[in-house]
């Protein structure tokens, strides 16, 4: 019983795990779940019977592979800069074949995190800590980064404005809060941005005590400030059951007249240590409403409307009637 | 965009060659036809695509699937892609579309090239060349192309091969060939042309028209598989677990539509479809060593049966049925449940490992067997 991709691993696994079992890895197969249509993304679970850790392989089926090769730099880039401590899953190995290139990461004992009552709030703590720390770590106001964050702004208006799936009006806000956002791009500093940041990301590793990161195949390097908390915030709403969804979560908690007091303590102690411009917040929330969607269209193709899609474009034009645009 | 002309794909630029299905010898093929230079037969093209049936055939075809298919959904969107686009031609389907079932029709069919996910099971095959037998809206077909270095594209029914020769023009996508045939044999193509065949849940519908018994008709498509496979090339099959645990609980079987016919003797679910279809039951599906057997009775020596779940046109994970650790793992640890049914299925699945149940209940197999 073999995997082609496995197999063809084999010298590599020997390399990287040399007095291993050879005859013990096993392995399991898993695709993307949900609504990832077109991100024809594969996961492969490789353990060794005889010995730990457990590998994890991550490749594509459509040999756009940029992802791939994303998350591996990244995690490099973070290793650079000393920040090991707070960072699980060990990034293993890019390896590239003929038709196929594999990021490998190893888990020792990793178990998703609860997310109810207690240990929520104290998981929600930590990752506020933790994402605070790199973005502090990461954050570069230097004369390239008007221009990046910028460009980000072009790239995700330019996904949003072709896709089939969307009304006009919903286009015509994703580009008024571009623009708005973009007169704006020199008060901010770029940060590393995961992209995809919310509890479902975070697992225990027991053995080294720590909370592991992982999916960092949407990281930005050079992104925007604040989107990474808001969808924390918002999607942390969501899992705890207060809400039917992330984006009305993320409209419920940020787009009253101010935001909720938990809430705003969260944001104070981020916008403090990051220097950030005030009363942005409202604008920040347009733009992340902006990524989202892009993101989501990207992920899914542009054909197929879905009502996760329409609450996004939902949150567009509400940041759009809210900033009064 | 590169355009391509489907209306002369020149044989000698194709890596296979098609044969006449009586005399066995090479075709002449031109941009109107394939001619048999010695019985003389001769196969049209039909809007550019080579025809080895006829419209009569694959109405007979069809209507025995009327009541699993969307009767005149391919018409629509085949002639919707030729005018407007095939993206613009899904969009609109996909906004007119008002039930589930509908949606889903289209974006299984036509967008999730992650079902694809078994390929990662074979060789690497840069070099290598593709049946996709049963392509349908061509989703398989398409995903191969992308790294295989040419894929044929085969259906009886006409329209979806037409979306599909609409979508490679339009992406110009120059190494997916469609050809309109299928549900006779030998199939026109020479000996060993093949480094791949897949047959993702078409095995048990081969057999629906006819009065041989299902198992023989079944058997020699396998056997014509073997013969148009290079020696060391994959036969690929998607089919349902005659046995899967679902059945079990009154999931009606997803081709005869009738409850525990699969779990039925044959004779006892024929006698049981006659009284409720009206007509014999025929759509077959196995247990894995009866598959095993067919195989290998066809002349595949190499096979190895692995399991996909929830099943193999969705899979979320693809396992080794026989390996217990990994079961356990993957219903234990990995698997999400989504609904009552799947806590249910990951409460107990711990005790059916150990009694050796759910190795033989799983819901379907994706099975690889090498010539």
């Amino acid at each position: 019983m073999t995997l082609s991709i496995v197999e063809s691993l084999k010298p590599d696994l020997d390399r990287l795990y040399p007095e291993t079992d050879r005859a013990a890895w096993r392995f399991v197969c898993t695709t993307a779940a949900g609504d990832n249509r077109n991100d024809a993304k594969v996961t492969v679970f490789v353990y060794n019977t005889a010995r730990h850790p457990m590998l994890v392989l991550k490749t594509s089926l459509t040999g756009d592979d940029t992802w791939v090769k994303n998350q591996y730099l990244t995690l490099q880039f973070l290793e650079h800069l000393k920040l090991w401590d707070i960072l699980y899953p060990r990034p293993i190995a890019l390896i590239e074949h003929d038709q196929h290139r594999f990021y490998v990461e190893s888990y020792v004992d990793a178990r998703p995190v609860a997310y109810r009552g207690k240990s929520l709030q104290s998981i929600m703590r930590w990752a506020i800590e933790w994402l605070t720390t790199v973005h502090c770590a990461t954050s570069a106001s230097d004369a390239s980064a008007s221009h990046n964050l910028s460009s980000l702004l072009t790239a995700w208006v330019s996904i949003i404005q072709d896709a089939s799936c969307l009304t006009s009006k919903e286009v015509s806000a994703a580009r008024v809060i571009a623009e708005a956002a973009r007169e704006v791009t020199s008060a901010f500093p770029t940060v590393l941005m995961h992209g995809d940041f919310h509890p479902n990301q975070f697992l225990h590793m027991y053995r080294a005590q720590t909370v592991g990161i992982v999916d960092w195949e949407h990281a930005i390097l050079k992104g925007w400030p604040v989107l990474d908390l808001i969808e924390l915030l918002s999607t942390t709403a969501y899992l705890a059951g207060q809400y039917p969804s992330s984006p009305q979560a993320c409209q419920t908690l940020f787009m009253q007249p101010n935001p909720h007091p938990m809430i705003a303590r969260f944001l104070d102690n981020y916008w403090s240590r990051l220097v950030l411009p005030p009363d942005t917040v409202k604008l920040l929330l347009g733009v992340y409403g902006l990524y989202s969607l892009a993101q989501v269209i990207a992920l899914r193709g542009d054909i197929l409307p879905l009502p996760a899609i329409t609450e996004r474009s939902h949150l567009l034009l509400a940041a759009r009637s809210l900033l009064q645009l | 965009m590169t355009q391509i002309n489907l209306q002369q794909p020149a044989q000698r630029d194709l890596p296979f060659h098609f044969v006449c299905p009586h005399c066995q010898v090479e075709l002449e093929v031109t941009e109107w036809e394939a001619t048999c230079p010695l019985c003389a037969r001769q196969w049209p093209r039909r809007e550019g695509i080579l025809a080895f049936v006829s419209e009569a055939e694959e109405y007979a075809f069809l209507s025995r699937l009327k009541e699993v298919e969307m009767p005149g959904i391919e018409d629509e969107l085949a002639n919707a892609a030729a005018t407007q686009g095939w993206r613009a031609a899904l969009t609109s389907y996909y906004r007119q579309a008002t039930t589930p079932e509908q949606r889903a029709f289209v974006s299984h069919y036509t967008l999730e090239e992650k079902r694809a996910v078994w390929k990662l099971l074979l060789p690497p095959g840069k070099e290598a060349i593709a049946l996709d037998y049963g392509c349908g809206f061509g989703i398989y077909s398409l995903n191969l192309a992308r790294t295989y270095r040419h894929v044929c594209a085969v259906d009886l029914t006409f329209a979806r091969l037409n979306f599909l020769k609409q979508r490679i023009m339009q992406d110009g996508i120059a190494n997916v060939t469609p050809i309109w045939a299928g549900d006779r044999l030998p199939l026109p193509f020479s000996e060993a042309c093949f480094d791949l065949v897949m047959m993702n849940g078409v095995l048990e519908w081969v057999a629906v028209n006819g009065n041989t018994p299902p198992e023989q008709i079944q058997q020699a498509y396998l056997s014509e598989m073997y013969r148009i496979l290079r020696p060391g090339g994959h036969l690929y099959i998607g089919i349902e677990n005659r046995y899967g645990y679902g059945y079990f609980f009154g999931k009606r079987d997803e081709h005869s539509y009738l409850r525990f016919s699969t779990l039925l003797p044959r004779r006892v679910a024929n006698a049981y479809s006659q009284l409720v279809r009206g007509k014999p039951y025929r759509e077959y599906t196995y247990s894995a060593k009866q598959l095993v057997s067919l195989l290998h009775y066809s002349g595949f020596a190499q096979i190895q049966v692995y399991a996909p779940i929830p099943g193999y046109n969705a899979p979320r994970f693809i396992v080794n049925p026989q390996d217990r650790q990994v079961l356990r793992s993957t219903f234990a640890d990995l698997m999400k449940p989504r609904n009552t049914k799947e806590r249910l299925m990951k409460a107990i699945a711990p005790v059916a490992i150990k009694i050796g149940l759910l190795q033989k209940t799983l819901p379907a197999f994706m099975i690889l067997a090498e010539k």
